[in-house]
């Protein structure tokens, strides 16, 4: 396990690594300040953990060796598909706001459903949040100069 | 003189007996004393409160009667649909979702009332709502319950009433009472009382972990008293619902030996849905 973790290490390089630890610590703290329930920070720091962890060593694993063109044309797509999820997680958590409730009816109505649908909301916004930094780190581990170099 | 002799042993005796007793533990009691009380008239009240945390606005207030407490929740005009959880370490005073409330409308409240005979202090509790009801967080002082020996088999009832939001987001009106009673000594004779104070919706009496049979119906689930005598008397006596029609319902079985159930919870579920909880001790049969 060690072995293997270091050599997706080796495979992006440190500068990327560490790259992908920021934007998993913003993507993951950012939202916090957003909610203060103890139970969706919960849910937003587990699913992102995991979905980080996955873009990390799926993305290494499957794209060392290949062609640079390659791997940047499925950073793009990735990045493309990054904002999905991501709306999906602070639109949710924008939508829970009462005062943007008290503003807009259909934000209102949405918000009740949402509420009355607990704990799902949780989930929601944890998936969210975990695809969101899959493809974001996916996208910035497919950006290293040294994964197309790599041999695994 | 011999019979002089006896009667001194005798008394010798019983004195000794009584001392032994005496520091021992005290023996239960059944307690007739508040059998009649079943409404709480406040004579004593803290400050209402009000919660202004990230745009959740509401009111709660705590008050104290004798031998029972109420504790009722409102939210002000022009606010959403606020989840509410209030409790303390031992209790759940009131745990639901507050109807939305229109400005320049009034807002009605939700109330709990808690009779018995424990002696009442004042202490910390938790007023947490938001998401999850754990967003934002106050602790209120309030009338608790203290934490003591029962030494008295006093009636436990417990009442919940005024409007909360339904599953459909929609605020319905409940009023439900449930009480506890033991009478007799080995056997003792448990009472039970379900029955609705006021205007309210009807209920399917339902067993903890059972939903209603439609998503729309209500159903309520007392965990406390929830024993196998207790849903074999429901049966035998065909009782399902409570209703305007059936406005009371009164469970009688017996049991040799007995215990209290204090934790456990009074739960009004829609569909899969908990729309009102509160906790609502009683006696149930020990196993």
């Amino acid at each position: 396990m060690w072995d293997y973790i270091k050599k997706v290490f080796k495979l992006v390089g440190a500068i990327y690594t560490f790259l992908n630890v920021a934007s998993l610590l913003g993507i993951m703290f950012f939202p916090f300040k957003i909610t203060t329930s103890y139970t969706l920070r919960g849910f937003i720091a587990g699913f992102s953990i995991i979905g980080g962890m996955l873009g990390y060593f799926l993305t290494a694993s499957s794209w060392a060796g290949k062609e640079r063109a390659r791997c940047l044309h499925r950073r793009n797509i990735y990045l493309a598909i990054f904002w999905f999820p991501l709306l999906i997680f602070i639109g949710t958590l924008v939508i829970f706001r009462p005062e943007v409730a008290i503003k807009y009816p259909l934000v209102r109505t949405i918000r009740e459903i949402l509420l009355t649908a607990m704990p799902l909301p949780n989930f929601i916004v944890g998936f969210g949040a975990g695809f969101a930094l899959y493809f974001l780190i996916g996208a910035i581990t497919l950006s290293s100069p040294e994964l197309p170099e790599s041999h695994p | 003189m011999k019979v002089r002799r006896i009667v001194l042993l005798l008394l010798l005796v019983s004195c000794v007996t009584i001392l032994i007793g005496g520091g021992a533990e005290k023996e239960i009691t059944v307690d007739e004393s508040s059998f009649g009380q079943l409404e709480c008239e406040i004579i004593e009240s803290m400050p209402a409160g009000l919660t202004n945390q990230g745009g959740y606005v509401f009111n709660y207030q705590c008050g104290k009667g004798k031998d029972c407490r109420s504790y009722g929740l409102r939210n002000v005009p022009g606010t959403v649909l606020t989840p509410v959880l209030w409790k303390d370490k031992q209790e759940t005073f009131l745990d639901v979702n507050l109807p939305e409330c229109p400005a320049s409308s009034s807002c009605p409240w939700i109330e709990v009332i808690k009779i018995s005979t424990r002696s009442i202090i004042i202490g910390e509790t938790t007023l947490s709502y938001g998401i999850n009801k754990d967003e934002y967080k106050d602790e209120p002082d309030a009338y608790r319950k203290k934490l003591e020996q029962e030494t008295k088999l006093s009636p436990f009832i417990t009442i919940i009433r005024g409007t909360v939001a339904d599953a459909q987001k929609k605020p319905i009106e409940i009023a439900i009472r449930v009480s506890s009673y033991v009478g007799g000594v080995k056997p003792y004779r448990l009472t039970y009382e379900i029955a609705i104070v006021g205007k309210s919706e009807a209920f399917q009496i339902l067993r903890p972990g059972i939903v209603p049979a439609e998503p729309s119906v209500l159903g309520l689930i007392w965990e406390a008293p929830a024993s196998k005598p207790f849903f074999e008397y429901l049966y035998q006596m065909g009782i399902k619902e409570l209703s305007a029609k059936v406005g009371k319902i009164v469970v009688d079985i017996t049991a040799r030996e007995i215990e209290v159930e204090e934790s456990k919870l009074l739960i009004v579920v829609q569909g899969t849905k908990r729309i009102a909880a509160t906790t609502a001790p009683a006696y149930r049969p020990k196993d």
